[in-house]
């Protein structure tokens, strides 16, 4: 269960911990007044941002240094194939290393820099719902003022920590020495005031980029190249509907859990809920953003690049029950391999021909359709058949994941849901009494037959 | 140097014996050790929730509990923590060292605090009850609507609603009955500034109280209309706005979180200097940092809802001003390393857990400012990341402050000193177990673990760090079990305080232990800041220590106290409060319950028409 890779890198963070102790131990820690760190960590935001803090300053060090910073942070991306050893942190640490007593300052802040990269490298940040590891450029920029608050902080932490630590190691009491007569100071202001400043001045390098940011994600994105999409937050699943991407009869594109986006593309997210109050939240792409019933709320999605592997997120507001199971997927596609998916997705569901199918179609007009809905070619035209009270299920073959992206559409999961849908994901059906209020979908006592050919029709419709 | 503990048996307690003599009590000494038993009580049902919790998240698509059960649970268990843990105990504290602090024999009010202290326990037991009467509240501590005003079929949200009310009322009556205490009630010569600083932090959270506990009770008020009498004050559909319930919970809220945190810096701010041998570093800057944290806890609710959508501006402004906040949090910080600074420190339990409090809270401070990074904090919001942050906070720095508290503190209340061989035991587990449940927590938000979600599926990299945290949860678990039995085992065994076995700097120590029911046979007259070390001790030339030659008399149990007039013992507090307690139990019952309800009416009447014709005082003499 413990996963190696994790205790290797835990291994790491030791190694570096214990080589920083040593070199603080070796040079007394001590900062020089106009900290050079400061000076590098301001610089790139008045530059605007030429890739982060570290990148500025590291570029062309013999190759150890990565966009990200250190050749260590980039290999946990790579697989660890540059290995750290100790020799390596020596190298860098040669490169800035100045004979003085002190500690350098750059080298405070190399270290500083690579150990709390590295401890939340260790483990954290390499899930695929990581908010460490963005593949957006909307998360980027989010990372960015985290790298930042992070470094400070852990600056921070080391020389309070480190003060409080030194403080009651030097003037504990030691066994015997009973005649201490401690002076007694009563204050200073000269130091209150300067730890008044300093905390200040730190707070505002971080203000700038704080402020910065928040216009940045707060802009709503505007212009012809922009897709939008509409999202309704419902317990507990996700509606997506494109309302630009509309079929001959002006029929908008509707899926559920599963949002298809086009990589390197504006897409401006219109959210509210049908509700109570949800959260959207795909870290990877962007922070989270509430969708509160009466109100829409905006979110800007813009991923780097097309994977096959979807993009993971789920609800972040407490939302009831099966909070824990409204999960979506975001699938990041070329545009040529979007507007294929968008061009399927338009098309209407057929009645099946298959006999047991169209058995599965009958029961899906009598019972499913309630809350359901489909849009269908009957004989009389394209109609769309059904509330749209839950997920619209006209392409819900062609879905990876169904029940709030939480499980996989396969014919065993599948006529397990229909059977009885609470035994796979908890809901409240029996509170479905007032109008409107939805708490989930009803076992409807249906026999083996009938959901083996709902399951066929639902598979068919891809 | 220090003042050896006097020998022989620990003295007993003094003034009436028996169950009744302490229901009826007005003691301010006894309702404080009442508020301390019952925060422990409700600390072990507490830790039990959270013991379940971590069980059911210790591995992806946990089965331990149904999604229904997981909610109720780390619903009880914020509420429990907040409500029925941190807030009485900080209460507890308050009451029993407040006035002696302050050289007074009792509070303004006594007959009001026994009503707080009765409202508070009822209502702690109200809430608790729900578990057996369909379900307790499932809408997480923070009770946002719409969700909590959804299904009004069961009464679970009721619960919170009428439960948080009545908590609230009893903690309203408290913040007044404290601020009169202080503001009339000090001794001779002791002016606002010679007060402790466990003082000085009690009566801003008081006022913080005071100010924010009327904003929340409308907004209880407003879910309980909206759930039982078909008001709309949050239904989005009827055109309202769902975040007014969030912009009244966290004007509430926030300070909320300086009311459970001021009051363990003021313990740590006394506990410092003694151990230190050295006077409280620019006592008046932490004072004042403390006042300013109460101030601008007022100016940062809104940090609880960056990704709600309040519009850029607000964002920067909430988020400009909870950054600022870290300037006073950091001057404490400091003010407590300098008061160690060229001391004497002495590592006894209550300096351990005082210290274990900085190093903890520094990191749950950092983490702060990391919420403070509104971008950043998009991210963070709802995540594991903020439980981390906040347990940090709240169980490092609140829970560590106050347990160092009751090591201080317990040969003052009992009589005898806590174990301090088992006390390290406690505090180097204790520490160890916190923090392999919670640092954790911090790589599994980032990780995008949001929080309050009932299971996790795999592949997701949450399970590693959730096992841990479990592990961890388990190893508090041992901490508070030697815990308890230090508590014990010292209630019975422990060596004997004497009056002052700290050497220690305030008026309490100036008392016997157990300290008399009349507290001071002579009211103190105070001459400086840290008064009673002063009587002891005197600086040199050079400001180093010396021992006075003439020392202070010990105080001694006078053998006749009827010169001293107290309080009476009064039945009509305790009957108050249960009167109101039922009528909350009628409330949830809707409308059957009314009937219930006014039964509850009429017994609170009963008990404020008792309590206004009640003579004052007995003439006992």
């Amino acid at each position: 269960m413990l996963d190696v890779g994790c205790a290797w890198r835990w291994c790491l963070v030791c190694g570096v911990a214990a080589a920083g102790v040593h070199g603080a131990l070796q040079s007394s820690v001590s900062i020089g007044a106009p900290n050079p760190c400061v000076v590098l960590l301001v610089e790139p935001y008045i530059g605007g941002w030429r890739g982060g803090p570290t990148a500025s300053y590291f570029h062309g060090t013999n190759g150890m240094i990565s966009s990200k910073g250190l050749a260590w942070v980039s290999c946990r991306r790579r697989g660890m194939r540059v290995p750290l050893t100790m020799e390596t942190f020596r190298r860098v640490n040669s490169r800035f290393h100045t004979p003085s007593r002190r500690m350098h300052p750059r080298r405070l802040f190399l270290f500083t820099l690579t150990f709390s990269v590295l401890v939340l490298s260790a483990c954290a940040g390499n899930g695929p719902q990581s908010a460490i590891e963005p593949a957006g450029k909307m998360a980027e920029n989010i990372d960015k003022t985290w790298d930042l608050v992070l470094m400070l902080a852990t600056i921070v932490f080391f020389l309070v920590e480190g003060a409080l630590v030194v403080t009651i190691w030097k003037f504990r009491h030691k066994k015997g020495a009973d005649d201490v007569r401690p002076k007694q100071i009563h204050g200073n202001t000269a130091v209150e005031i300067a730890w008044t400043i300093i905390p200040a001045l730190i707070l505002a390098i971080l203000a700038v980029p704080n402020v910065k940011g928040i216009l940045e994600i707060r802009t709503v994105p505007v212009g012809d190249d922009v897709l939008q999409v509409q999202v309704i937050g419902h317990q507990w699943w996700w509606e997506f509907r494109y309302p630009d991407l509309v079929d001959d009869q002006g029929n908008v594109l509707v899926t559920a859990n599963e949002l298809y986006i086009p990589e390197q593309t504006r897409v401006n997210l219109s959210m509210t809920s049908a509700d109570v109050i949800h959260s959207f939240w795909v870290p990877k792409l962007n922070g989270k953003r509430d969708l509160v019933p009466g109100k829409t709320s905006n979110l800007t999605l813009i991923a780097d690049a097309a994977q096959e592997e979807p993009f993971f997120g789920q609800c972040a507001e407490f939302c009831g029950l099966s909070h824990a199971d409204m999960r979506i997927k975001v699938y990041v596609k070329s545009v040529a391999d979007f507007d294929a998916w968008t061009a399927a997705q338009l098309l209407p569901a057929q009645i099946p021909t298959d006999p047991i199918a169209k058995a599965g179609y009958d029961t899906f007009v009598s019972t499913c359709a309630a809350c359901h809905a489909a849009t269908v070619q009957t004989p009389n035209g394209v109609e769309i058949i059904g509330k749209p009270y839950a997920p619209n299920l006209t392409h819900f073959g062609s879905r990876n994941t169904f029940g709030g992206a939480t499980f996989e559409n396969t014919t065993e999961l599948l006529t397990q849901w229909i059977h009885d849908p609470s035994s796979l994901k908890p809901m409240n059906p029996d509170a479905n009494i007032i109008p409107e209020r939805i708490l989930g979908m009803p076992s409807f006592g249906l026999t083996d037959a009938a959901v083996a050919e709902l399951v066929a029709l639902l598979e068919g419709w891809k | 140097m220090t003042v050896e503990a006097a020998p022989g048996p620990a003295m007993t307690r003094t003034g009436p014996k028996g169950v009744w003599a302490w229901v009826t009590t007005v003691d301010h000494k006894r309702i404080g050790l009442m508020y301390a038993v019952s925060a422990l009580f409700f600390f072990l049902t507490g830790g039990l929730e959270a013991l379940l919790i971590r069980l059911q998240l210790a591995q992806a698509n946990g089965t331990i509990l149904s999604a229904d059960a997981y909610n109720q649970l780390f619903t009880m268990h914020g509420l429990t923590m907040v409500f029925l843990v941190v807030m009485p105990i900080a209460a507890g504290f308050t009451n029993y060292f407040l006035p002696i602090m302050i050289g007074a024999r009792d509070v303004a009010f006594p007959r009001l605090n026994a009503f707080s202290f009765w409202l508070f326990l009822f209502s702690g037991i109200f809430l608790a009850s729900s578990f057996f009467l369909g379900g307790a509240p499932d809408g997480a501590w923070t009770g946002y609507s719409p969700l909590a005003t959804q299904v009004k079929e069961y009464i679970r949200m009721d619960f919170f609603a009428l439960g948080a009310q009545m908590l609230g009322i009893a903690s309203l009556a408290a913040a007044v009955n404290f601020i009169t205490t202080v503001f009339t009630m000090r001794a001779p010569g002791m002016s606002l500034l010679r007060m402790p600083v466990f003082v000085w932090m009690a009566l801003v959270v008081q006022f913080l109280l005071l100010f924010s506990l009327p904003l929340i009770g409308i907004g209880l008020f407003q879910l309980y209309f909206d759930r039982n009498l078909g008001t709309v004050f949050y239904a989005a559909a009827a055109g309202a706005d769902p975040l007014l319930w969030q912009h009244l919970f966290w004007l509430f809220g926030h300070p909320e979180v300086y009311v459970l945190i001021l009051p363990a810096m003021g313990i740590v701010s006394d506990i410092l200097p003694t151990f230190s041998r050295k006077p409280l570093f620019g006592y008046s800057f932490v004072v004042f940092a403390g006042i300013a944290i109460g101030f601008m806890g007022f100016g940062v609710w809104s940090h609880h809802m960056f990704t709600a959508g309040m519009g850029p501006l607000a964002e920067v402004g909430f988020g400009l001003a909870t950054m600022l906040i870290a300037i006073p949090t950091g001057i404490k910080v400091f003010n407590w390393i300098g008061t160690m600074w060229g001391g004497d420190v002495r590592f006894d339990t209550p300096m351990l857990f005082s210290v274990g409090f900085i190093a903890m809270f520094v990191i749950g401070g950092l983490s702060g400012v990391t919420h403070a990074m509104v971008p950043s904090d998009t991210q963070q919001h709802d995540s594991y990341y903020v439980v981390a942050h906040f347990h940090y906070v709240l169980f490092g720095g609140a829970i560590f402050g106050y347990v160092a508290g009751v090591y201080y503190w317990f040969g003052k209340w009992t009589g005898r000193m806590m174990n301090e061989k088992i006390g390290k035991w406690h505090f180097w587990i204790m520490l160890l177990g916190f923090n392999l449940t919670f640092a954790p927590m911090h790589f599994l938000g980032l990780n995008g673990m949001p929080r309050r979600t009932y299971r996790y599926g795999e592949g997701l990299g949450f399970d590693t760090w959730n096992l841990v945290s479990t592990i961890g949860a388990f190893v508090i678990a041992i901490a508070v079990l030697v815990f308890i039995y230090n508590l014990v085992w010292s209630y019975f065994k422990g060596d004997v305080a004497g009056n002052d076995p700290w050497d220690g700097r305030t008026l309490e120590w100036s008392t016997p232990s157990p300290t008399p029911l009349y507290n001071f046979d002579v009211v103190p007259e105070v001459h400086g800041l840290d008064d009673w070390w002063h009587r002891k001790y005197d600086e040199d030339d050079e400001g180093r220590l010396v021992l006075r030659e003439d020392q202070p008399e010990p105080a001694v149990l006078l053998e006749d106290a009827s010169h001293i007039h107290l309080p009476s013992d009064s039945f009509y507090p305790v009957l108050t409060a249960f009167g109101i307690v039922i009528i909350g139990y009628g409330l949830l019952y809707v409308p059957v319950g009314f009937w219930f309800a006014g039964l509850g009416a009429l017994v609170t009447l009963w008990g404020f028409f008792g309590w206004s014709l009640e003579p004052v005082a007995k003439e006992t003499h």
